[in-house]
């Protein structure tokens, strides 16, 4: 074995990207690729009656203008019962659901002409009642089961408990709607020859988008090629393919020639995911020492009238901390909207937030250190199941931060320091993510030259999947790093899952080790590289034995927050992040995206806010202006440390955990309670803007 | 954005005989914006960029600025650091250098709101189109305006340049195919009332050649705080410039505007005039702000902006005075 | 730079207009290639205008009082002359009261144009408020609705797309930038900017678009050395100008040091605001050596990083204005 796992590598593509030489979707030189634009709705709900496309249509290089009354009936079925995937709005009918849903296309010879030609389409809506106010629809609220778990959890007698209660805490927490906002705006490239497709799609899942598409167009899977070798960016939105992917390719289909559309990044907000708002409860209580006897975390989230995702925020408290008496509740309101969908650590961001702030409440109300108050209810085995964890190194994810952050033992009264005219504060919170592994294939190939190549149809969306497969494979192989390329982004390649879930790392590696074992055993004889291409395929699912544990990374967060009393402006001027999360697979690259994840903590707790105008069932935050996202002078220092090995043999067979979601778990939380500690004043609704400290 | 004749004025007169309904380009960063979502329309684009208006110099003491300079230079100079560091540091708060580096001091003077429904157009507007409503009103609201609205706009002014020139008395030289004139910068920029569409004083074909700030030591004190959403890059929530000369710990002079709170940058001269011959005190600010965010008019999401520009006024105040905090 | 185009024109004219038996006040003076007609609903509209009409063919002229009935002027060659009218179905005048040109329209047909210019006018002269300087209202009346009526006689005369006839074409422009030093020659519409120039027109995607609207940065270019929104910069205004992109940072295989900076702290993830973070960094040092990390921060701030790079970002920053 070479050792090259974990090594510190500079990102294979770094070089493709600071070039300017990446090529991302909508840069791919197709001949006779025309520019498609998308037309959406101003209104919320109700039916088309008449789109009037004559003025567009006579601008000069417009090719058409596709809508539900002269786009083409699609073959297939865009929106399968048993598809997985989200549904979808494709010009097949004259139903308008949401605010900014896609409801006609313009194409045109230049992206000029068609943005002009999608400006002048007059759409007529017939316009029916909606809502977009949770309130109006709790009446209706649902139970959902959250990723095949029942949707309530009940252990113990949590009303017994809480009625012996020496100390009880009940809160309501607020997340408010959010929306991923990747630098890159979706965008995909349609490209038919007879019954063939090639697509060249801004996805995670580029078997996801083949599969969508493949039947909507009743087209064998084969039939369909999706290359996606870029992302700029995900974080989850592009993790299903979206009502643009098949406008794109009917509209390709329709006109005879290639057609590429991207997003404006005004329809970035509605039609392509976000998170949902949630409204959380804790209640809770404690012994005087600080040990929880009862733990009851409720969670309402929305979702569109048509298709149903959870956003499940209270399993985080099934995993999080020991207590006999605990209950989680989910449940769901439908209104119209567009569907939300996984967006950074989905339910772990939104829940440990709630969590974390009622844990450091109750903490403080007890005068227990929070970091002791954590550590009395440390769960050595599953809280919601007893089923022992494959690895946790909580503990010593607790120690190793508090060290670094500077975090002193302490009962702290709140507004006690301050520095150059600002109220410093100090908190911390609880990360966790569950470590998620789905079956994946993999294939090595040793080449004459001693190179190998290694690839699997996953994507790289910023997360290092180029850089460290060709470390574990080299690893495997036992050759040098340098050796080694992996390529990926190709439905010709082996399958992998989307990069969702902090899944691909996990899942691929495993791959790809099982193909370079697979490939050692072809090579055994030989003394040398092979006269010929020598390849073999590995496969890695999850095992039964994954079935019988707890399967979580862990860490520790801690935020320094200063806080300007009069005019309430908050800024994080330090962050430390301790995580555990099985091996890691190149130092380097985890930093990063550890600090990713924090970043994004800091956007959620004090910038995001997608603001639904009630009267119009319409999103009004909606540009980079309007909907904040973390700039630079927002982010100060940010200190990931992590555990180079946390061993685990159960949760998948390369031992790795997936990080890129961990970092965003219980961030928002621990500068929350720093602004707590800085200020006296607890914000259960986030995001912390000015106002809400004046 | 729709098609339209472009043209470079060889020379002011070119520039201001173009007809009425032809749109000066400068930077672009906020007229390309506006085309680009089709909520201007010009049929004409008249670049003024050839023109010889980018001076910054010091003339009997003012400062004279050229309307096609740069918000970048102008914030820069050292001069302007000098006699109006204010005028800087209201630049430097907005936008992005890259913005900064293209947008002129006139398209400044002249950029347009920010608001979320003025820019949709899906939603109602009567700046967009007069008579057809406000969508605004009992929208979103947070970053409209609490003071100078009517029951047709509540859009704020989005620069905060504008509320430094307010606060140092600047003029400014506009020449038209009548000739030449100066008004107060304050005069420029109209409230939105019946009209909200009529957003400037200016007459068809005139063209902001100069800004001009007047001599004085006052400026020399003058300080600008922006408080937003985020810390940079972001517009103003509330924002202040002010400048306060003092003597033996007394209010000789003071003048302050309030931006992001206003549909036009706000100015109270009766709020001025409280501070004369007072103690430099947080009391004496606070009274002052008071006065100054008299008659405000919150909607549902901006109650908080009337204390926020309060203490915003009040810290900007302090600070121009340098007391003790 | 020269304006290649057929059909319709617009200038703005600086010729005094002749003194001689104008009206006094403001007027409209439409040359005519063929005699209208001018209708008694044609006459109507004008009743209520408030402003005179010389309507002049090149053999005849009729000035139509703005209450009087219509008399003959006779033709009027030396306005032809003085207003270069002659070259369209129409060239319309409009000059304010002191007889200086405001507009000046060529359109492809006459009286459609004339009769909606002044049916439009009328409309708004009669609804504005009282106390409105009524003169200039009535010529800034006039001017907008003859420019919009022209505008649209011309867009009603171009054929249908996919019948290009050389007669109606849209107005290209030709520009010429140097990009990253080579000259590079566009023929494109006025709306185009430079984003889209470089990434469609030039092939050259380095510079990436991430909001269209000047609020993230990925676009950034150097335009004659300065930082830049590209997607804000209509390229007709840059002909002659210097553009730098990512692509023209490099010597052959030799990186800038900001890109090399970049690689080693992996200031980067998914890449995409990348090169606009490079450029500006580049930029940011051109303009002055940073105090401090913080005055980095915020001079970076116009380029978002939803990756959340920025600690690497700025520690290749420092690193390379430390070298310097």
């Amino acid at each position: 074995m070479s050792d090259e796992v974990g090594k510190p590598y500079p990102r294979a593509d770094a070089r493709a990207k600071v070039t300017g030489q990446a090529r991302y979707s909508y840069e791919w030189p197709v001949a006779g690729v025309a520019y498609g634009v998308l037309v959406t709705s101003g209104v919320a709900r109700g039916r088309i009656t008449a789109v009037d496309a004559g003025a567009a249509e006579r601008e000069p290089g417009v090719i058409a203008v596709l809508s539900p009354s002269t786009a083409m009936k699609l073959p297939g079925d865009p929106n399968p019962a048993d598809g997985g995937d989200r549904v979808v709005q494709v010009l097949q009918d004259d139903r308008v659901l949401y605010s900014n849903q896609p409801v006609a296309v313009a194409i045109a010879d230049t992206f000029e002409r068609a943005l002009h030609a999608a400006a002048l389409v007059r759409v007529r809506v017939e316009p029916a009642p909606f809502t977009v106010r949770i309130e109006d629809e709790l009446h209706a609220a649902f139970r959902y089961d959250p990723r095949g778990q029942p949707a309530d959890l009940l252990r113990g007698d949590v009303e017994a408990a809480l009625r012996r209660a020496e100390h009880k805490l009940e809160a309501e927490y607020e997340t408010p709607p959010e929306i991923h906002s990747p630098l890159e705006p979706h965008a995909t490239l349609a490209v038919w020859s007879g019954d063939r497709l090639t697509i060249y799609d801004a996805t995670q899942g580029i078997f996801g988008v083949r599969k969508k598409l493949a039947g909507a167009f009743a087209v064998p899977p084969g039939n369909v090629r999706v290359i996606t070798k870029f992302v700029g960016g995900g974080f989850g939105c592009k993790g299903s393919p979206w009502s643009h992917v098949l406008i794109a390719a009917l509209a390709a289909k329709q006109l005879g020639r290639p057609v590429k559309i991207a997003l404006t990044r005004p329809q970035m907000f509605g039609m392509v995911g976000g998170r949902s708002l949630t409204h959380q409860k804790i209640t809770a209580a404690a012994t005087s020492e600080g040990r929880l006897t009862a733990l009851r975390h409720e969670s309402t989230s929305t979702t569109s009238r048509f298709d149903d995702f959870l956003e499940p925020a209270a399993l985080v408290s099934r995993h999080q901390y020991k207590c006999d008496n605990l209950e989680t509740k989910h449940r769901l309101v439908r209104l119209d909207i567009g569907t939300p969908t996984y967006m950074r650590a989905p339910g772990e961001s939104s829940g440990s937030f709630a969590l974390e702030s009622a844990i450091d409440e109750l903490a403080h109300e007890l005068g227990v250190d929070p970091i002791d108050f954590r550590l009395n209810n440390y769960a050595d085995v599953d809280p919601a199941d007893g089923k022992p964890f494959s690895s946790k190194s909580l503990r010593r994810c607790y120690e190793l931060g508090a060290e670094r952050f500077g975090w002193q033992k302490r009962t702290r009264r709140p507004e006690l320091v301050a520095r150059a005219g600002k109220l410093v504060g100090t908190g911390m919170a609880t990360a966790s993510y569950p470590a998620n592994f789905t079956r994946a294939t993999a294939l090595a190939r040793m080449n004459p030259d001693g190179t190998v190549l290694v690839q699997s149809g996953a994507v790289d969306i910023g997360t290092g999947t180029y850089t460290v497969m060709a470390q574990v494979a080299a690893e495997a192989l036992g050759v040098p790093y340098q050796s080694v390329k992996f390529d990926l982004g190709d439905t010709e390649m082996p399958e992998a899952p989307r990069s969702g879930g902090s899944t691909t790392a996990a899942s691929v590696a495993s791959a790809v080790e099982a193909a370079c074992r697979a490939l050692r055993q072809k090579l055994s004889g030989l003394s040398g590289p092979p006269d010929a291409p020598i390849e073999a395929r590995g496969e890695a699912a999850p095992s039964e034995e994954r079935k019988k544990y707890a399967l979580h990374s862990f860490g520790a967060q801690f935020a320094e927050v200063e806080v300007d009393p009069e005019l309430g402006m908050v800024r994080v001027m330090r962050m430390v992040g301790a995580f555990a999360a099985g091996r890691i697979l190149n130092a380097r690259l985890a930093r990063s995206q550890f600090i990713g994840g924090m970043v994004w903590g800091i956007g959620m707790a004090l910038h995001e806010h997608a603001v639904y105008d009630q009267k119009l069932g319409r999103i009004m935050t909606r540009d980079l202006a309007d909907y904040h996202v973390p700039a630079h002078k927002d982010v100060v220092a940010i200190d990931p440390i992590f555990i180079a090995v946390e061993k685990d043999e159960v949760v998948d067979p390369a031992g790795v955990k997936g990080i890129g979601e961990i970092g965003i778990t219980g961030a928002a939380a621990a500068i929350a309670n720093a602004v707590f500690n800085a200020t006296g004043k607890r914000v259960r609704s986030l995001p912390i803007t000015p106002d809400k400290l004046l | 954005m729709r098609l339209f004749t472009f043209q470079r004025a060889a020379n002011l007169e070119q520039a201001v005989s173009a007809p009425p309904q032809a749109a000066f380009l400068a930077g672009g960063t906020n007229l390309v914006d506006l085309m680009k979502i089709e909520v201007l329309n010009p049929a004409l684009v008249v670049d003024l960029s050839p023109l010889q208006l980018r001076q910054i110099e010091v003339r009997d003491g003012a400062l004279q600025i050229g309307a096609l300079a740069s918000n970048t230079a102008v914030a820069e100079h050292p001069e302007v650091r000098r006699r109006a560091p204010g005028l800087s540091e209201a630049l430097l708060s907005g936008a992005s250098p890259q913005l900064r580096n293209a947008a002129t001091v006139g398209g400044n003077l002249l950029q347009r709101t920010r608001c979320a429904y003025y820019r949709d157009l899906a939603t109602r507007c009567n700046k967009r189109e007069p008579g057809s409503g406000c969508d605004a009103l009992d929208g979103w609201t947070r970053m409209h305006a609490i003071l100078g609205t009517s029951d047709q706009c509540i859009a704020s002014h989005p620069s905060d340049m504008c509320v430094a020139l307010y606060a140092l008395d600047a003029t400014v030289r506009v020449r038209g195919p009548d000739g030449e004139r100066e008004l107060a910068v304050s005069d420029l920029h109209l409230l939105p009332g019946a009209h909200p569409e009529r957003e400037f004083s200016l007459r068809p074909g005139e063209l902001i050649t100069a800004v001009r700030i007047p001599p004085g030591d006052l400026s020399a004190r003058s300080r600008y705080v922006k408080v937003r959403d985020r810390q940079s890059y972001a517009f103003a929530l509330a924002s202040c410039a002010a400048a306060v000369q003092t003597e033996g710990g007394v209010i000789r002079l003071a003048r302050f505007a309030l931006g992001g709170v206003g549909t036009k940058p706000w100015r109270v001269p009766e709020a001025e005039r409280s501070l004369q011959g007072e103690r430099a005190t947080r009391e004496t600010f606070e009274r002052a702000a008071e006065i100054a965010l008299r008659g405000a008019k919150p909607r549902r999401d901006n109650t908080f902006k009337v204390e926020l520009a309060k203490r915003t006024a009040v810290r900007a105040l302090m600070l121009s005075a340098g007391a003790p905090s | 730079m020269t304006a290649t185009n057929s059909g319709c024109t617009a200038g703005a004219g600086v010729l005094p207009s002749a003194p001689m038996d104008l009206p006094r006040g403001p007027c409209l003076l439409a040359f005519c290639a063929a005699p209208p007609r001018f209708e008694e609903a044609f006459r109507a509209e004008l009743r209520g205008l408030g402003a005179p009409l010389l309507a002049l063919t090149p053999s005849t002229g009729t000035l139509f009082g703005a209450d009087d009935e219509p008399r003959t002027v006779g033709p009027q060659p030396e306005l032809w002359r003085l207003h270069g009218a002659g070259g369209a179905a129409l060239t319309v005048v409009l000059l304010d009261e002191k007889h200086r040109v405001r507009l000046r329209r060529e359109a492809p047909e006459a009286e459609g144009t004339l009769l909606a210019a002044i049916r439009s006018a009328g409309r708004a002269v009669r609804s504005a408020p009282r106390g409105m300087g009524r003169r200039e209202l009535l010529v800034n009346s006039l001017a907008v609705a003859l420019g919009a009526a022209v505008l649209q006689a011309c867009a009603a005369s171009r054929p249908i797309a996919g019948q290009q006839e050389s007669g109606a074409a849209p107005v290209l422009l030709d520009v010429t930038l140097v990009v990253n030093g080579q000259r590079r020659a566009l023929r494109v519409e006025p709306r185009v900017v430079l984003l889209d120039a470089l990434r469609e027109n030039l092939g050259l995607t380095g510079a990436k678009k991430g909001c269209d609207m000047g609020q993230c940065g990925a676009c950034t270019v150097l335009v004659d050395g300065q930082r830049v929104n590209s997607c804000l910069k209509l390229v007709a205004q840059l002909d002659g100008a210097s553009v730098t992109t990512i692509e023209g940072l490099a010597r052959g295989d030799e990186l800038h040091p900001m890109q090399q900076a970049f690689i080693q702290r992996d200031a980067l993830q998914c890449g995409y605001c990348t090169p606009g973070q490079i450029l500006s960094a580049v930029a940011l040092l051109r303009e002055g050596k940073p105090g401090d990390d913080d005055e980095i921060r915020e001079r970076m701030s116009g380029n978002l990083c939803r990756c959340g790079a920025y600690p690497n970002i700025l520690a290749a920053i420092k690193d390379v204005a430390g070298s310097v």
